[in-house]
C-alpha cells in the first residue's frame, strides 16, 4: 500500500547484486584505472594483480538501495528532490515520469583491507584501489541492466546514471541525497565535506521515460575533470 | 525462560511518514512543529502495551541538525517533552509507570579511520544530546542502531559522565553476525559491559526470526540483558513494503522468551498493531509484561551461564582459557629505530611491524610507546588509533602512568588489556578506577615499591594482594593475568627457578592466569633462542597461559603449538598440522651470531629462485625483485661505499625507471616494483650506516599529506615511497590534515619542502588555505601540490610553488628545491 503523502517513493534494497565480483574480463578496465597502455606485464607482476583483485573480491560486500519517484502529469519534480540543482540533471531527465535514485557500496571491508596494503604492500593497495572502481562500477552496471530488463517489459525506457558532482549538479548535494535515499540501510555515509564512505560507492539519478531515449553517453565535454584528466593526456575516455 | 518482560514502542519513522514526514525531513524537525502528531504516535504505542516510549530524538545530534532551524537542546527537549506528556496521560489511564527514553542514533559519519570523525568529536555531539535529555527530564538512555564499536563506546561514555541514568546499547547486525564495519557481537557485548551500560541488544536490518541466532550468540559473550527491537521481517524487494505482518511478527518475537530478556519492541515497518499482538501472545503465554525498573538483572539472569571471558577488539576476540600469545614488539625500548619511528609519527612503521605480528599468530600485541622525548599520553593515544585502523587483534595498553592508560582506554575500540599494576598502593589506587571505568583486563606485576621479592612465596604475596585489591574494586577475578617477573638467567641463576615456582603457585593456588616476558630470560647469552625456548616450555608446564614473545621467532611459535598439542587445547592436533603441514623442515645452520633478534624467517636472506649470477642492480630494480637487488647491493659493497652503492647504482637505476615511465614503457605499478626494490637495498645501506655510528643524512626533510576533508591516499602513498628512495626523509602525516597540523610538522622537523594532495575540487579550498598559512608562518618554505582535479594553472592560482603531475615528476620538484638550498 503506498502513500500518497509520502510522494508515492518505492524504497527497496536491491539484493540481486550481492554476488557481483571481478573476473578475468574485468582485467583491461581494472589496468586501465592505473594507466595501462600496452606495457609488458611479467609473470611476477602478473600474479600480484590476481592476488591484489582475488583479495579485493573477498573483502567486498556489495550492497545497493534504491527510491524510486513519481514526476507530476506535466513532468513535474516531486517536492522532495527539488534539492538536486542544476540544468544538466534537468535536461538529463526531460520526458521522464519517474526517477530513480540509487546508492551502492562494494563495503567498508574493502576501504580497510586497501589501508593494511597502504601499510604492508603499496602496489596492492593501488590495484586493489582500482579494482574496487572497478567493481563499484560493475555493480551500477549490474543493476542499471536488471532494472534496464524490469523497465522495458512494462515498455519503459531509462536514461544513464547522472550522479553529484556531474556537470553543474553540485557534489555537495550528496548529503542530502544519501539521507533520502535513506543510505544507512546499506552501510553508505556521506562525510560533512561530500565524500562518500566507504570509498567505493556510487549515488546517481536514472530517469525512466514510457518513449525510447536519445542515448546520453558520458562526454568530456560535460566533466568537471577535463582540464586535468589522466585519460585525455594519454588520448583514451573514461566511458566506452 | 522468560517470566518478565518491558514492553518498548515499535517502528516511528513511518508512522511520522504517514502522518505527513516528508522522506528526507528530519524527524525533530517534523516533531518540533508538529508535537500533537509525534504525541498521537506514543499513545498508540502505549494503548498497545508499550511501557518505555523512545522520545523522537534519534537524529537529535547536532552534528545532523546543523543547518536546521533547530538545535539539539531545543529538539531534544520538545521531543522529550511531547513523550512525557503522552506517558503522563498513560500512567493515568493504565495505573502503570511509563518511562520516555532518550532515543541517540548514529551521528551518521563514520569515525577514523574509515571516515574523517575523530572520536571526541563524536562524543562531543553525543555529550551535548545526553544533557539535553537528561535536563528534559528523560528516564533512561537508549543508544540505538549503531554500526561502529567505537561510534557506540563514545556515545555510552557520553551518557555515563553526563548523567547518572541508565543505559541501554542496541547495534544493528547483519545476517552475518557483524555490522557493516566488521564489528562482531561478542565484541560488542563484552565491550558494553566492561563500560558498565544496563543492558544490550540488537535492533533494525532483520527480522526477528533472523535476529533471534544473533541475539543467543550475543547472550553468550555477555552477563547483561538482552534488549531486542527487530524489523518487521525483510522489505520485499518489489515494492520495500515490509513483509512480517504484525501475529507473524508476534509470534516470532515469542522465540526470544528463552533468552535473559529484558525488553522488546519493533523497529522499522513495525506500527502499534505490532506491539499489541506481541502484548497479546505474552499474556496468553503467562509473561507478565511489567514497567520499567520491575524486571531486575539478577532476575532474568537467575540460572544463566556465565558469560564466556576474554578481550578483543571491535573485529576480533581473543577468548581466555588456553595459550594466548602476547607480541613484543612494539616497544621501543632498545630499538633506535622504532623510537625514531614514534618521535618522528612514522605510524606506518610501527603498524607494519603490527601486521607482521599478527601474520605470525600473535593472539594480542602489546603496545608500548615510552621513549625519551616524547609526550607518551600523546603518543599512545595516537598509535592506538593508527593500530586498531590496521591490525584486527586485540591491544595491550603498556605503560606505568594510568593518565596515559586512560587515554588509550578512551579511544580503543574494543575490550583490551593493560599492562600493568603492581603491588604498590599509589599505582593501584591510580589504576584500579580507571580500569574498573573501561571495564579493561590488566597484568599484574609481583612486585611493589621496595622492588621485585626474591623467593616465589614473596611473589605470591603480592600477585595475592593484588588479586584483593583488583577484586575488592569489583573487577572479576577472571580479568586478572599475573606476570611473576623473569629475571636474566646470566646474571641471577637462581632466579629461573624462583619464577617457575611463582608461576605455579599463581596457577593453582590462586586460580589466576598468567603472564611473562619471557624473552628476558637469555639476555647477555650467545644464542639466547635456545634458552628463550626452553624457559617458555617450561613456563608454560607451570601455567604461564600468556607468554609476551616474538611471535615473528618461528621457534618460540613452534614450541606454543607444540604444547598446545600436549596440553590438549589443540583438538585432534588440527592447527599443528595445518601448521606444520606445507613446512619442509630442514636444518638450517647460520652463519654470524644468531642472537634472538626479531624477524627470523625460514627464508629471509635467500635469493629468489633462479637468480641469475650476471644480474645487475638495474636490472634487478627494473624486474622489482626486492631481494636480487638488496644482495647485489650487498655484493656490491665488498669493494664500495655506501655513498658510491647509492649514486653510482640505485639512484641511476632509480633515474633509469623514471624515464621509462615518463616514456610509457612501463606503468605505474612496475614503477612502484621497482621502487619497493631500491627500498629493499636502500634500508639495508641505511642499517649499516646507522651501525658504523654516523647517522646517515638525508638529502633533505619534506612534509606530505592529504589535505583537510579529503581521504584519496593513494597518490600521495605512492610520491612518498619514490622521495624516500631518493634519500628524502619524509614526514607523512595521512590523510583529512588541518593546515596548523602540517605548519606545525613543518617547522619541528625543519623541512624546507611540503607536498599536498587533494583528490576533490570540493578540497581545493583547504589546499590553498594549507599553502597560504604555510607560506605565512614558515616563509621560505616551498610548496609543491598535485592530485587528480589539480592542474598547473590552477596550482599556481592558489599559490603554490609547484605542481608535480605524478610521483617521478615529484623527485624533479625535490631536486630542484633542495640543490637551491
Amino acid at each position: 500500500m503506498e502513500n500518497k503523502a509520502a510522494s508515492e517513493r518505492v524504497l527497496w534494497e536491491e539484493k540481486q547484486i550481492a554476488g557481483v565480483r571481478l573476473d578475468a574480463e574485468d582485467r583491461s578496465e581494472i589496468l586501465r584505472y592505473i594507466g595501462y597502455s600496452g606495457q609488458k606485464i611479467g609473470p611476477e607482476l602478473n600474479g600480484q594483480i590476481e592476488e591484489a583483485v582475488s583479495r579485493l573480491n573477498r573483502a567486498a560486500a556489495p550492497r545497493l538501495i534504491a527510491s524510486l519517484y513519481s514526476c507530476g502529469e506535466d513532468g513535474e519534480w516531486p517536492d522532495a528532490l527539488t534539492f538536486l540543482t542544476g540544468e544538466d540533471l534537468k535536461r538529463h531527465l526531460s520526458g521522464c515520469s519517474k526517477i530513480l535514485l540509487m546508492g551502492a557500496t562494494i563495503g567498508s571491508g574493502v576501504d580497510r583491507a586497501i589501508h593494511v596494503e597502504e601499510v604492508r604492500e603499496p602496489l596492492y593497495a593501488l590495484i586493489m584501489d582500482s579494482a574496487g572502481s572497478t567493481l563499484i562500477e560493475a555493480v551500477c552496471d549490474s543493476f542499471e541492466a536488471l532494472l534496464r530488463k524490469r523497465f522495458e517489459e512494462k515498455g519503459l525506457y531509462l536514461t544513464t546514471r547522472f550522479s553529484p558532482g556531474y556537470g553543474d549538479l553540485p557534489i555537495a548535494a550528496q548529503n542530502r541525497f544519501a539521507e533520502l535515499i535513506e543510505a544507512r540501510r546499506i552501510g553508505l555515509t556521506v562525510t560533512e565535506d561530500h565524500i562518500m564512505v566507504p570509498r567505493k560507492s556510487v549515488t546517481a539519478v536514472i530517469g525512466i521515460a514510457d518513449h525510447p531515449l536519445k542515448e546520453k553517453r558520458k562526454s568530456c565535454a560535460s566533466c568537471n575533470l577535463r582540464e586535468s584528466c589522466r585519460f585525455r593526456k594519454s588520448g583514451v575516455v573514461c566511458g566506452e | 525462560m522468560a517470566k518478565k518482560i518491558i514492553m518498548l514502542d515499535g517502528g516511528m519513522g513511518t508512522m511520522l511518514q504517514n502522518a505527513g514526514l516528508q522522506p528526507g525531513e528530519h524527524p525533530e524537525v517534523f516533531g518540533f512543529h508538529h508535537p500533537e502528531v509525534v504525541k498521537a504516535v506514543h499513545q498508540k504505542y502505549i494503548d498497545a502495551g508499550s511501557r518505555i516510549i523512545y522520545a523522537n530524538t534519534f537524529g537529535g545530534n547536532p552534528r545532523k541538525l546543523s543547518g536546521q532551524e533547530i538545535g539539539t537542546e531545543e529538539a531534544v527537549r520538545s521531543a522529550v517533552r511531547t513523550a512525557r506528556e503522552a506517558a503522563e496521560e498513560g500512567q493515568r489511564k493504565y495505573g502503570e509507570r511509563i518511562a520516555v527514553a532518550l532515543d541517540i542514533g548514529p551521528i551518521g559519519e563514520l569515525l577514523e579511520p574509515l571516515g574523517t570523525v575523530s572520536f571526541e568529536e563524536a562524543y562531543d555531539a553525543y555529550r551535548e544530546q545526553v544533557i539535553s535529555g537528561r535536563d528534559a527530564g528523560a528516564d533512561l538512555i537508549v543508544i540505538e542502531t549503531f554500526t561502529d564499536l567505537l561510534d557506540a563506546k563514545a556515545a555510552a561514555l557520553a551518557a555515563k559522565e553526563n548523567s547518572d541514568l541508565p543505559v541501554i546499547v542496541t547495534m544493528t547486525f547483519e545476517d552475518t553476525g557483524r555490522t557493516f564495519t566488521g564489528t562482531t557481537l561478542g565484541a560488542f557485548g563484552m565491550t558494553m559491559e566492561g563500560l558498565g551500560v544496563s543492558a544490550v541488544g540488537i535492533n533494525c536490518s532483520l527480522g526477528p526470526s533472523e535476529i533471534l541466532p544473533l541475539a543467543k550468540e550475543l547472550s553468550e559473550w555477555t552477563n547483561l540483558p538482552l534488549v531486542i527491537k527487530p524489523n518487521a521481517g525483510l522489505p520485499d524487494p518489489e515494492t520495500g513494503e515490509y513483509r512480517l505482518g504484525a501475529e507473524d511478527f508476534a509470534l516470532q518475537m515469542m522465540e526470544y522468551t528463552g533468552l535473559p530478556l529484558l525488553a522488546a519492541g519493533g523497529c522499522c515497518g513495525s506500527d502499534p498493531s505490532y506491539i499489541r499482538s506481541l502484548s497479546e501472545n505474552l499474556d496468553r503465554a503467562g509473561i507478565l509484561r511489567v514497567p520499567f525498573g520491575e524486571n531486575p538483572a539478577e532476575e532474568i539472569n537467575k540460572g544463566r551461564k556465565p558469560a564466556r571471558r576474554g578481550i578483543c577488539s571491535a573485529t576480533d576476540i581473543c577468548e581466555f582459557g588456553g595459550v594466548r600469545v602476547i607480541g613484543e614488539r612494539l616497544n621501543p625500548t632498545g630499538k633506535k629505530k622504532f623510537q625514531q619511528a614514534l618521535l618522528s609519527h612514522d605510524h606506518d612503521f610501527i603498524c607494519k611491524i603490527a601486521l607482521d605480528e599478527e601474520e605470525a599468530g600473535a593472539d594480542i600485541l602489546d603496545v608500548n610507546v615510552g621513549v625519551p622525548g616524547g609526550d607518551e599520553k600523546a603518543l599512545m593515544v595516537e598509535v592506538v588509533k593508527a593500530l586498531q585502523g590496521v591490525v584486527s587483534l586485540p591491544l595491550q595498553i603498556d605503560s606505568g602512568d594510568a593518565e596515559v592508560v586512560e587515554a588509550a582506554l578512551r579511544v580503543y575500540s574494543g575490550r583490551p588489556l593493560v599492562n600493568s599494576v603492581t603491588a604498590d598502593d599509589e599505582r593501584l589506587n591510580a589504576f584500579l578506577p580507571v580500569l574498573k571505568k573501561y571495564g579493561a583486563a590488566t597484568v599484574g606485576l609481583c612486585l611493589d615499591e621496595d622492588g621485585i621479592p626474591e623467593n616465589a612465596e614473596g611473589r605470591l604475596e603480592k600477585a595475592e594482594y593484588i588479586k584483593k585489591r583488583v577484586t575488592e574494586a569489583g573487577i572479576p577475578k577472571e580479568d586478572i593475568l599475573i606476570d611473576c617477573l623473569t629475571l636474566t638467567v646470566s646474571a641471577q641463576q637462581n632466579q629461573a627457578r624462583e619464577t617457575l615456582k611463582a608461576l605455579r603457585y599463581v596457577h593453582e593456588e590462586l586460580g589466576l592466569h598468567a603472564c611473562l616476558g619471557v624473552s628476558n630470560i637469555s639476555f647477555g647469552l650467545p644464542a639466547r633462542r635456545h634458552i628463550t625456548e626452553n624457559f617458555l616450555i617450561q613456563a608454560m608446564q607451570c601455567g604461564l597461559d600468556f607468554p609476551i614473545i616474538n611471535p615473528n621467532t618461528l621457534a618460540l611459535m613452534d614450541a606454543v603449538a607444540s604444547f598446545k598439542v600436549l596440553s590438549g587445547e589443540d583438538r585432534n592436533c588440527e592447527e599443528y598440522i595445518r601448521r606444520f603441514s606445507e613446512r619442509k623442515e630442514t636444518l638450517v645452520v647460520t652463519e654470524g651470531s644468531g642472537a634472538g633478534g626479531s624477524g627470523t624467517r625460514a627464508d629471509s636472506g635467500k635469493p629468489d629462485a633462479g637468480a641469475g649470477k650476471e644480474m645487475t642492480v638495474e636490472e634487478a630494480v627494473l624486474k622489482g625483485l626486492k631481494k636480487e637487488t638488496r644482495s647485489i647491493s650487498e655484493k656490491l659493497l665488498e669493494d664500495h661505499t655506501e655513498e658510491e652503492v647509492i649514486n653510482e647504482y640505485l639512484i641511476p637505476a632509480l633515474d633509469k625507471v623514471g624515464e621509462l615511465y615518463e616514456k610509457q614503457v612501463i606503468f605505474l605499478p612496475q614503477l612502484i616494483s621497482s621502487a619497493n626494490a631500491a627500498t629493499a637495498a636502500f634500508d639495508m645501506i641505511k642499517e649499516r650506516i646507522q651501525a658504523g655510528g654516523s647517522g646517515g643524512a638525508s638529502n633533505g626533510t619534506i612534509v606530505i599529506c592529504t589535505v583537510k576533508g579529503d581521504i584519496h591516499d593513494i597518490g600521495k602513498n605512492i610520491v612518498k615511497v619514490i622521495l624516500e628512495n631518493y634519500g628524502y626523509r619524509m614526514i607523512d602525516l595521512g590523510r583529512d590534515v588541518p593546515p596548523e597540523r602540517v605548519v606545525e610538522a613543518a617547522r619541528e622537523s625543519g623541512a624546507a619542502l611540503v607536498g599536498l594532495s587533494a583528490l576533490m575540487t570540493t578540497t581545493l579550498p583547504a589546499m590553498e588555505e594549507t599553502i597560504r598559512l604555510v607560506h605565512e608562518q614558515l616563509p621560505g618554505v616551498k610548496v609543491f601540490v598535485g592530485g587528480a582535479v589539480l592542474t598547473p594553472e590552477y596550482a599556481e592560482k592558489i599559490g603554490a610553488d609547484y605542481y608535480s603531475a605524478d610521483a617521478r615528476e615529484s623527485v624533479e620538484v625535490a631536486k630542484k628545491v633542495f640543490s637551491e638550498q
